[in-house]
Parts: C-alpha cells; sequence; structure tokens
C-alpha cells in the first residue's frame, strides 16, 4: 500500500465509560482511495469513524487513548470546527435541515464566512453529488420535499460544500432503496477523484463494490486490513473468511 | 378471586371516571361563570364593560369600564415576560449546549425549587425586598407598584419557559444537531440557526402558556402591585390586576347577589377567556408548525 497517508491512528484504544470499543488499532488511510470498514454490529466501526471528526465529543463518558492523527498532526492539537470543515461527514440517515435545498447547501458556508458566489457554490456541489439535474428547478422548496435517497445526496453535496478533505461517511445507504444505493455507490466512485473517503458498511458486497482498502473488525479489534480485491478474494485470517464469505455477523 | 377480564374492566371504567371529573369541573366552572355573569350583563351592558375606562363597581357613583384592569394585567404580563422570556430561552440553551452535567445537576433542581415556591412568598418577597431595592433607582415609585409584581411574576414563569424550552430543544433529532456540527459549527452556529428554529413551534407554545400562567397569576400581584385601579402606562404607579380585584371582592364584605358581587363573576369569565383563548393558540402553533416539519 503507498499513496499519501490522510489520517492514521497508533494503537488507539477508545472506551464509553470504561466499556471498551476499540482495541490497540493502527490503520492508515490514503488520499484519494476510499477505505470501508466492515464488521458485524457492536464492532466498534462507527466509534472509529465517528472519532475521525471528534463527533464523539458529544458522547458522554467517551474516552480516546492513543494518537489520531490527520495529515500528521494530532486532531486534538486542532480546532474542532477546523477539523470538520476538513474532515466531512455523511449520516446513516438523511439528516437535512429543515430549510430549502439551497439555504440546505449554503449554510456550512456561510457560518465559515463566505457570503458570495453562492448560487455558484450551490450549482457545483449540486453537480458533483449528482443532483443538480433533479433538483435546479426548485432549489428553494423544502428540502423533505425530496426523496430518501435524493435527501441524502443533498448531505453529501452539503458536505461537499465546505470543499472538504476527507468525507466520512457512516452507512449512508443503509436507510436507502437498492436504486438510490446504486446511485450513492457510483457518486462515491466520482467523488474520490477528488475526496479521500472512509466509509462504514455492513454490506460486504457495498464494500467490495466501492472501496479500495477494506478492513475488517470484530469484537473492538481490527482483524484484518489490506486491498479490498486481495481481503474479499484472499483472506489471510479465518475470521475474515467466515465473515466475508457470511458464516457470522 | 376476579377474572383478569374484570380486573381490567374495573381498572379502565375507574380511570375514565378520573378523566370524567376533569370534563365535569370545567362544565361546572363555564356553568357557574355564565349563569352570574349573564345576569351582570342584563344590568350592564356589554360594551361598557369592556370598552369603558373607568373601573369603580364598588364606589358611588358606580362605573364598570373593565379597560383599567385589563390594562394593568397586560403591563404585569408585558414587563414580566420581557424579563422572563429572554432569560428562559438563554437559560435552556445554555443547559442544552453550553453547561457541564455537574453545572447542569446544579441549575436544574435550582430552577424547580423556583418553580415550588408559593406565590404568597414572592408577594411579599416583591413588597419587602424588590420594592425598596427599585426605590434606589426610581424614588417616585409607589410603595405598591406594578414593576415589582413583575419583576416576581417574571421570576415565577422563568422555570416554566426554560424547561418547556429546554425539552424542546432536547427534542430535535440529534441526527439534525449532529449534522449541524459535522459542517463545522459552533455551539452558537448550531443552537442559534438549526436547533431554535427547529424547536421554534414548541418555544412559541412555552411563551404562550407562561404568558397564560402571568395572566392568572394572583397573589403575587394583590400583594405587590396594590388596590388601585386606574388606566396608566406608568409602571412605578400602583395598579389593579383582574385577578387581584377578584381577590379584593371575595375577600370583602360584598353582598351576595349585588351588582359589586356579579362583577367578579364578568371579570372571572373575561379572564377565562382570555386563558382558554391563549392556551388554544398555543395547541395551534404546535399543530400548525408540527405539519411543516
Amino acid at each position: 500500500m503507498s499513496g499519501n497517508v490522510v489520517i492514521s491512528t497508533k494503537q488507539v484504544n477508545m472506551f464509553y465509560s470504561g466499556k471498551q470499543a476499540i482495541k490497540d488499532v493502527t490503520v492508515n488511510v490514503y488520499e484519494n482511495l476510499v477505505t470501508a470498514i466492515i464488521g458485524p454490529s457492536g464492532c466498534g466501526k462507527s466509534t472509529l469513524l465517528r472519532s475521525f471528526n471528534r463527533m464523539n465529543d458529544f458522547v458522554e463518558g467517551f474516552s480516546v487513548h492513543g494518537d489520531i492523527l490527520y495529515r500528521g498532526q494530532n486532531i486534538n492539537a486542532q480546532d474542532v470546527t477546523e477539523l470538520r470543515k476538513r474532515v466531512g461527514m455523511v449520516f446513516q440517515r438523511p439528516n437535512p435541515f429543515p430549510k430549502t435545498i439551497y439555504e440546505n447547501i449554503t449554510w456550512g458556508p456561510k457560518i465559515h464566512g463566505r457570503k458570495d458566489n453562492l448560487d455558484e457554490v450551490v450549482e457545483d456541489s449540486l453537480k458533483r453529488a449528482a443532483l443538480w439535474d433533479e433538483v435546479k428547478d426548485r432549489l428553494h422548496s423544502f428540502a423533505f420535499s425530496l426523496s430518501g435517497g435524493q435527501q441524502q445526496r443533498l448531505c453529501i453535496a452539503r458536505t461537499v460544500a465546505m470543499k472538504p478533505d476527507v468525507i466520512l461517511m457512516d452507512e449512508p445507504c443503509s436507510a436507502l432503496d437498492p436504486k438510490s444505493t446504486t446511485r450513492i455507490e457510483d457518486l462515491i466512485n466520482d467523488l474520490k477523484k477528488e475526496y479521500t473517503i472512509v466509509i462504514v458498511t455492513h454490506n460486504m458486497q457495498q464494500a467490495a463494490r466501492v472501496s479500495d482498502h477494506t478492513a475488517f473488525f470484530y469484537e473492538g479489534e481490527m482483524v484484518e486490513f489490506g486491498e479490498t480485491d486481495s481481503i474479499f478474494t484472499n483472506p489471510k485470517k479465518k475470521q475474515t473468511e467466515d465473515y466475508i464469505t457470511g458464516r457470522f455477523g | 378471586m376476579f377474572s383478569s377480564r374484570s380486573i381490567d374492566k374495573i381498572v379502565s371504567s375507574t380511570l375514565f371516571l378520573c378523566g370524567l371529573l376533569s370534563i365535569l369541573t370545567t362544565i361546572g366552572i363555564i356553568f357557574a361563570l355564565s349563569k352570574e355573569s349573564i345576569t351582570f350583563f342584563s344590568k350592564v351592558p356589554v360594551w361598557e364593560f369592556l370598552l369603558g375606562t373607568s373601573w369603580a363597581p364598588l364606589l358611588e357613583p358606580k362605573s364598570f369600564g373593565v379597560l383599567p384592569l385589563v390594562l394593568g394585567t397586560m403591563m404585569v404580563v408585558f414587563i414580566s415576560s420581557i424579563i422572563a422570556i429572554p432569560t428562559g430561552v438563554a437559560t435552556a440553551i445554555y443547559l442544552s449546549e453550553y453547561a457541564s452535567n455537574r453545572v447542569k445537576n446544579i441549575i436544574r433542581p435550582s430552577l424547580e425549587i423556583l418553580a415550588g415556591i408559593p406565590t404568597i412568598v414572592y408577594g411579599y418577597v416583591a413588597l419587602t425586598l424588590i420594592t425598596p431595592a427599585l426605590k434606589i433607582l426610581f424614588p417616585e415609585i409607589e410603595i405598591f407598584n406594578a414593576l415589582s409584581a413583575s419583576f416576581v411574576v417574571g421570576v415565577m414563569i422563568l422555570p416554566m419557559i426554560s424547561s418547556l424550552c429546554y425539552d424542546a430543544l432536547r427534542a430535535v433529532p440529534r441526527d439534525l444537531r449532529e449534522g449541524a456540527y459535522a459542517l463545522g459549527g459552533n455551539s452558537f452556529d448550531v443552537v442559534a440557526k438549526i436547533m431554535v428554529p427547529a424547536a421554534a413551534s414548541r418555544i412559541l407554545a412555552a411563551f404562550i402558556l407562561a404568558i397564560s400562567r402571568a395572566i392568572g397569576e394572583t397573589m403575587a400581584v394583590t400583594l405587590a402591585a396594590g388596590a388601585n385601579p386606574q388606566l396608566t402606562f406608568s409602571p412605578l404607579k400602583s395598579i389593579q390586576t383582574m385577578t387581584s380585584y377578584i381577590v379584593q371582592v371575595s375577600l370583602g364584605d360584598t353582598p351576595v347577589g349585588g351588582i359589586e358581587y356579579l362583577t367578579c363573576f364578568a371579570v372571572g369569565s373575561l379572564l377565562f377567556v382570555m386563558t382558554l383563548l391563549m392556551n388554544s393558540l398555543s395547541q395551534v402553533v404546535l399543530v400548525r408548525f408540527q405539519k411543516i416539519k
């Protein structure tokens, strides 16, 4: 594996009120690639993902031991709003703001002081999220008037509008129908040209389809990490093989 | 002894009776109020009551213009809302987004204590503590005055506003809040631009309920604001609210059945209609906004 490392963890342990959720994980996320984190429910994959942009700060009793680096710098040493601007996130369920489509896109840039060319930002972000053609005539209608799949693409557009470096996706298709899922997966393939993507998924076919690297987690430990092709065709660990062949999970 | 089905039936009918009780009480109150009010309005025309600017039913020559009482009530409501609404919302925002758990565990019980203090206590706090303090700022202030009464009514409705607004903010879906933080928003961006607008209907409903509580507040204003029904906009003067007028008549030696006695019911009906309207308004606001979401 080669390329620039964007996010890395070094022997990281995470706890929820003393209960260990992540055990001694060392992993690298590489630039302009899609890294998938897979594993059964409760294996810690979302916990790890959410720690990359410090979303676990909101969780009562959560603690991290060990270093998480973004572009070589400890994420706790950075301004958290600046970090989240660079490391964006798309959530499990589409969560557009109760505002118009246009306002959903401009909210982020605006709070970071951007006032000019917002129209351009909106058009550009929606095009990147493959949503422009569907909504260009109704930018000022309410975001909830969109379908679930469109809402999720709007959330991706909203994240893209921040011009992030990394996009974290926490099971972004789990609330969507198969057709919308395919559209998001195609979109991920396009987005990786410009962004580094980390995606948590419980859908192994999805991991195989969209990712370049795969990390398999089990009970808080990273069992195996490697190029997606070799993980799926030639897993080195028995546990990985059992999981991807559907023997458990 | 009893089958589980018959126990179920007994429980269900007992609970139904409890529910029925509140309906019967409401009907009873409406009946009592309207019976005497109708007698009153057969003697004093409605328009004279509603639009008259002088209230002196106990003195000769009698006059029955309720406006001074309404204005007195409104003044207390207005000033207390100006005090309590911003403070209450700010408290709720602080508790929801900024306060650590330790601070929260101090502030929330304190607010509950505030809510539990008997209103008569607030009344003499106003009279013996706040009015003398206000006298330093405004030497011309009267011993009984609207300002100090409004002040304590504000403190009284504060816990209601802050706890209802806090609940409203907590009810905003977690996804929405996290989505806003994930775009690099700071706490102020998230709470002011996403959470408060998303909770707007419940926050507005909280205001209306609190205002309705302020309209109906009795003991503190009776004690602190005086019994001087006059058409004034100065909070430094003694006034009388609708509720404190009712107290005055109820405690006095007004003969039952006389016109003075009947005024109580007319004022009470008006009060009832006002708070009923406010509470219905808050329901409408809640339902209307929930539809949009």
